[in-house]
Order: structure tokens, then sequence, then C-alpha cells
């Protein structure tokens, strides 16, 4: 419901929004280096053609270890975003499921009945990881970005960077979050940490990108780090292994394909 | 689908950390065990980006997945499981205790034990075999056991695919054709009559496991957006005590999921990036039926469905009763005319996953549905049907059956909810789903508590109870109350 008052919202006032940005006094400049900032993290975090690379998510709640899940992810760009399979490979309870994401539309197949269940974004599959942080997605598109200044930040090894702050505000209904605080390295354009909050202003979880390694042609994160906002003694690693490209078909994108869907 | 790993003391303590070294406004990272752990082996050999938009050379397509390096406790299994080439599948073994209550209020106690093996085997680059195959025995307190009464082997499917192009595939041999979007009812579920192979569960997700598949020849292509799936289901008439029908032990069934020919079409068009749209049209033998379903979500919490489904048939009550069964007056209380005519079937409903301001993070669902189904009673119709006697009580026995075997609602209104909540306790998942029929005030209730042991493991507790009195819609159901624990270990 509250979606509606947002989309509501943001039909009427959107555009006077863009306007009123510069109107406001941000300069047109910072708005666009804003946009292109993002561009070039998005365009690291995920490589812009059709792709797979196989992620494994370990679960840890005080300290221990709790679940792990690997799954490999089938992305292929659409429109400025993705559409994403995630083919789930352990554990082995789990194998064979697939969650596939087109736009707004997620189903979960099992394999073991032939069905496919259609859930909304937020339901949760594999930890603290969100749908949305497992399935391949610009930020471009999704949020408005802001430029709101400059910082030095300690990343996710620990360095300390100097870094653009980005402030996101969802643009898209298919956003998972009503906004993010973002960081970019400044020299490398990398991206460095993100905080991401509710409807109401919660902070609902904290990533921090590291171990960048070269993928598919760039300096790409290999690894996530999130930290839930709302218990601190919940994290979840994200590990991205094996980039490569792709060739995936439209049709693949359809819950009705997914029982002829081979990994 | 939330696994608790339980490693053991020594693993537990290696990975042992403390608490966050982080702020609560999130300045530092975590320290993790990850830290000390080999990251995933990475294509260090691509050359870095320049300035050219040029695709990059990749990792040689079909090149393996690697392993984690040396931390064992974190180490994942292949993706393609099994050690056979070409071979993703998954067995499962399952042991449960029922005890189960009748409407006398006996109990009795059964054990069952059963394995369940499902997955793929590629037979090349453009074809493979999929399977889904179950062996089960039970044994029942105070009963004799036979081998060749108690124990089944079921191939709940084995069908051969070939992909022609990568968006066109044709499949043929005995398939799980499943339809439908609803969780507690699916209209457009063509092939569920007479599909149970072995049922423990009233919830709709553990009976979709236990089905037989139809033997069918099937293809699925794309034009432009839209998929487009066809088949043919032939009618298989085979004689009783056979192999393909009803022998001990591996009885086929052929003859309960291919009673009749059927030929069928689904067209799934793209619409938008939220709504989803399947329609359909069947012919079984030479009745035609056509629906669709129907979905999208609104904001992030709450997907929206309903499918519907016409089909020109006999009511439940005309399909049971026959032209001879029941007094006529009987007959006419319940609506039976003898006549085929369009009958419509419909699931409302939607599935609200509570925000983070109710719940925080916490994965807290409620799912309500809505079912109407046109060839079931009415309220007067199902009064009719609780005051049968004498003879007419074996024909409404024969309409209770029909309603069971079709797997839809015998009454022409029912309410259906679904609560669930993951992670509850630790990493058990709860959930609580319940039908509800108003015409008679009776329903069925239950609950399930999952708990993962270790990495593959799940214990089950589940109860199962019915309301409303012995001739109510789910008040006849001759088990009256079940209580049952099961374990599951998934290799």
């Amino acid at each position: 419901m509250e979606l509606d008052r947002r989309e509501f919202a943001q039909m009427m006032f959107g555009g006077m929004t863009l306007a009123g940005l510069t109107s406001f006094g941000l300069p047109a400049e910072a708005a666009a280096s804003a946009g292109t900032v993002l561009k070039q993290a998005d365009a690291i975090r995920n490589p812009q053609t059709s792709f797979a690379v196989y992620v494994k998510l370990t679960n840890y709640v005080r300290g221990k270890v709790r679940e792990q899940t690997s799954v490999t992810t089938y992305s292929r760009p659409t429109g400025g975003q993705f559409n994403t399979l995630v083919h789930i490979n352990a554990p082995s309870a789990d194998r064979g499921k697939i969650l596939l994401r087109n736009g707004n539309i997620l189903w979960l197949y099992d394999p073991a009945s032939k069905a496919s269940v259609r859930i909304s974004p937020r339901q949760r599959l594999l930890g603290n990881a969100s749908n949305g942080d497992v399935v391949s997605s610009n930020l471009v598109g999704d949020y408005r970005a802001k430029l709101a200044g400059t910082e030095a930040i300690v990343d996710g090894e620990k360095k300390t960077r100097d870094c653009h702050k980005l402030q996101l505000t969802q643009a898209a209904k298919s956003a998972p979050y009503s906004s993010v605080e973002f960081w970019v390295d400044q020299a490398s354009s990398q991206p460095v940490k993100g905080k991401y909050y509710t409807n109401s202003g919660k902070l609902i979880k904290v990533a921090w990108y590291r171990k960048a390694r070269n993928q598919m042609g760039a300096s790409r994160p290999t690894e996530i780090v999130i930290a839930d906002g709302f218990d601190p003694n919940k994290v979840t690693v994200m590990q991205m292994g094996n980039y490569r490209a792709k060739d995936i078909p439209q049709s693949w994108f359809n819950k009705e394909w997914l029982p002829n869907f081979k990994a | 689908m939330k696994r608790l790993l339980m490693h053991s003391v020594a693993a537990t303590l290696a990975f042992q950390i403390a608490m966050p070294a982080m702020a609560q406004d999130f300045d530092l990272p975590p320290d993790l065990p990850g830290d000390s752990v080999a990251d995933l082996p990475q294509d260090d050999a691509v050359a870095a980006p320049d300035a050219s938009d040029e695709v990059p050379e990749v990792a040689a397509p079909g090149a393996t997945v690697p392993e984690l390096a040396p931390a064992t406790e974190l180490a994942f299994d292949e993706p393609d499981a099994g050690g056979i080439d070409g071979l993703s599948a998954t067995l499962k073994l399952e042991t449960r205790f029922f005890s189960n209550t009748n409407l006398d209020d006996e109990t009795e106690g059964a054990l069952r034990f059963q394995a369940h093996y499902f997955g793929d085997y590629s037979l090349g680059e453009r074809a493979s075999l999929n399977f889904n195959l179950r062996a089960r025995t039970d044994i029942v307190d105070g009963q004799e056991y036979t081998f060749s009464d108690d124990f089944a082997i079921d191939i709940q499917e084995l069908a051969l695919t070939y992909a022609i192009t990568p968006g066109t595939s044709l499949q043929f041999g005995r398939i799980n054709i499943r339809n439908g979007v609803a969780t507690g009812f699916n209209p457009t579920d063509w092939f569920r009559d007479n599909s149970l192979v072995a049922s423990s569960s009233a919830a709709p997700a553990d009976r979709r496991n236990e089905r037989l598949g139809v033997v069918a020849f099937t293809g699925t292509t794309t034009i432009g957006q839209t998929l487009i799936q066809a088949g043919y289901r032939p009618e298989i008439d085979a004689e009783p005590d056979t192999l393909w029908t009803d022998a001990d032990v591996i009885g086929m069934g052929l003859d309960r999921t291919n009673p009749s020919e059927v030929w069928f079409l689904k067209v799934t068009p793209y619409i938008n990036d939220n709504l989803s749209l399947t329609a359909n049209a069947v012919l079984i033998d030479e009745d035609p039926g056509i629906g669709f379903e129907l979905s999208g979500t609104l904001g992030d919490n709450l997907v929206l469905y309903t499918e519907v489904m016409g089909q020109y048939r006999l009511s439940l009550a005309d399909e049971a009763l026959g032209g001879s069964l029941g007094t006529p007056g009987f007959r006419d209380d319940i609506g039976v005319d003898g006549d085929k005519d369009w009958y419509f079937q419909a699931a409302l409903g939607g599935n609200w996953a509570l925000p983070e301001r109710f719940v925080g993070a916490e994965d807290v669902s409620l799912t309500l549905e809505y079912h109407f189904n046109e060839a079931g009673l009415t309220a007067s119709q199902i009064d009719a049907l609780s005051g049968a006697t004498g003879f007419d009580r074996m024909a409404a026995g024969a309409l209770y059956g029909v309603a069971n075997r079709r797997q839809e609602p015998l009454a022409r209104d029912q309410f259906f909810t679904r609560f669930a909540w993951n992670d509850f306790v630790q990493d058990a998942d709860m959930s609580l789903l319940g039908f509800y029929a108003p015409a008679d005030n009776s329903g069925l209730a239950q609950l399930s508590v999952d708990i993962p042991v270790g990495r593959n493991g799940n214990f089950n507790l589940r109860g199962i109870t019915t309301f409303g009195d012995d001739r109510s819609v789910y008040g006849v159901n001759p088990t009256k109350r079940s209580l049952q624990m099961g374990f599951t270990y998934t290799f």
C-alpha cells in the first residue's frame, strides 16, 4: 500500500523533483557527475553484457557460520537493468531450485514438484542477503543519484579511501530499498560501501565491497560483506567468482520455461 | 529454504569470532573468520580493463566452478552432484512416524520409509533424461506387513527432453505438467485428477511433490516475447494388475494419469515488468476448457493473483452419482441433472510478506485465498448431503471420494490461509495453514515445524486436525487428527 503512495507521489512530483535539483541550486554538472560516478560503479559491480557468475553466501550469527549457500546467477541486460536466474547449487536440500527475476516479477521454482511460486521482493531466500542483492542489478535507473560531497572512509579491508558520497533515492518500483548512501572510490570508481534504508528511514543493511580482482575485463569486487541493520550480530558474506560471458536467451526468463532450464 | 549448519565443536571454535568490531553506525566492517579463508579462485589472468567497450576475453565456456580452497568446513558441493558426468540429482531419504486418530477416536500408529530420487542426466549438448522416482513402504500398527502390498515404487516422472534451439524444446515421456499460481487450489491445473501417490500432508506444496506425471508429448518455444507450449496426452487403456496399471510394487498407474485424450495449449505473453499472465486452453476428449492465471505485486510486500478456469464437464455430483446412484429425491437435492455444462472455478488471493516496520528483519508471510468451484455443492446441497440416510449414504460417500480424487473443493465456496514464519527460533521454520468451508463451518488446520539438523538433515513435526461434525465437508475425513514426526536427509 505504501508503494501506491510512493508511486503516486513519484508520478505527481517526480518530474518536479528532477527539475528542482537544478532550480534549488545544485549545480547541473554535479548532478551529471553523480550519475556518471554511479554508472561507472555499476559497470564495475556487474559486467554490462550477458554473463554468469558463481556466488557463495556464508551467513554468520554471532561470529559462527550458520548457513552456506552456493548459487550460479545468469544475467542478461535489458533496458538498463538485468533479468536474472539464480540457480541454487547447494545445500543439497535446495539443489536445483531457481529464483527468476524479470523486472518486478520474482518466481521461485522447485524441480521436485515442477511448481513455481510467485514471491515478493521482500521475501528473503538466502539469509541476510535479499533477493535484490543476489540478482544482478544496476543502481542507475532504479535510484536518483545526488552527490553528497567527498569523504574519507574505512573500506572493507580497513584501509582509508577517498570516496565520492552519493545519496540515492528510489526511482523505480523494482528498486529494493527506499534510499541508499553509497561511497565510490574517487580514483578508481570502485564501489566501496553502501548503507541501505527502508521507507521509514531505518537502516536495513550495510555492505562493504572488497577484494577487487580482474574479472571479465574489469577489476571488480569479488566479496561483499553485508551487516544486518536490525541485528549487527548477523553478517552475510557474498563471494563471487568465475565470471564468464554467456549468451542467455530471453526465453529463459519466463516461469513457464523453468522446467526446461539446464544449468 | 534456510538450512542450519551445525559444525563440529572444533570447527565452530575455529570460526568463533568476537562480536563484530563495528560501531552501531557501521563505520567499520565486521571482523570475520571468512577474512582468513581463501578467496574464490579468480580469473586474474584476464587483462585489466582499458578504455574500450569491447567484450573482453573470458574463461573458457563450460569451465567448472572452482572449489573453495582450504577451509573444508566452508567448502561447497560441486554444482553437479552425484559424481557422474552429466548427472544432476538429489536423493532424499525420509522416515516418518504417524499417530492417526479416526472418527471413532481410535488411534493407530504407522511408520513410513521412503526414498525420493530426482534430477536429470545429460545425454549430450541437446538432450537430457529427466527422472523423479520414489520408493516407499508403510508399516501399520496392528496390520500384517506384506511386501507386495506395502512396498511401492512410483515412477513419478521419466521423460526425454530435446532442445532444438536454446529457446525451443521438445519433451516426451511421463511429465509432471503443473499449472497455476495460487497456493491452496489451482483451477488451471488440469492434470491433478487422481495424481496423488501418497499423502501425509494437507499442505499443497507437499502434495505437489507426491503426484504422478502424465504420459505426454510437449513442445515449448518462443515467438517474439511470447512463450508458447503445446502438448498431447494420449489415452492409455491398459489391463488391471499389470505393470502399466496397478501391479504390486511397481504399478505405473497409467490408467489413472492417462484416462482420456487431451490436447492443450499455453500462451505466456510479456505484458510488463510486474504483471505475469498465462492463458491456456484444453480439450479433454471432446470437452473444451479455457482459463488463465494472472499475478502482480503491489509494493515490495504484496503479491496478488488469480486464476480462473471454465470447463465443459460434469458437476462433482453428476460424476459421482452417475445415472443411478442415490434415490431420486436425494439426487434432486444435491443437484444431479445428468448433463454436462460449463462450470467455472477460480482462486483469488494474495501473499503478504510483513514489512520491516512490523517484524523487523524477520521473514513472516501471510497468504489468504478464496476458492470458487461452480461444479461443487451449494450450502443447501451440502446440507442435503450431510443428511443422507440408508442407500443415499453410499451415494454421499461416492461424492466425497470424487472430490478427493479430483483434488478440488467439494463446497462451492472455500477459504484458505497460510501463515509462515521462517527462522522463528534460530533457523527453524513454522507454518500454519487452514481450509474453511463456510457452508457448514467445517475445516482443516495443519501446523508444521521444520528444524534443520546439520547441513543436510531436517526434523519435521506436523499436526493436522479437522473440525466440523462428522458429516461436514471436512469433518467427514476418516482421519480426524494426525500427529507426525519425520526426519529427512538429503544427499
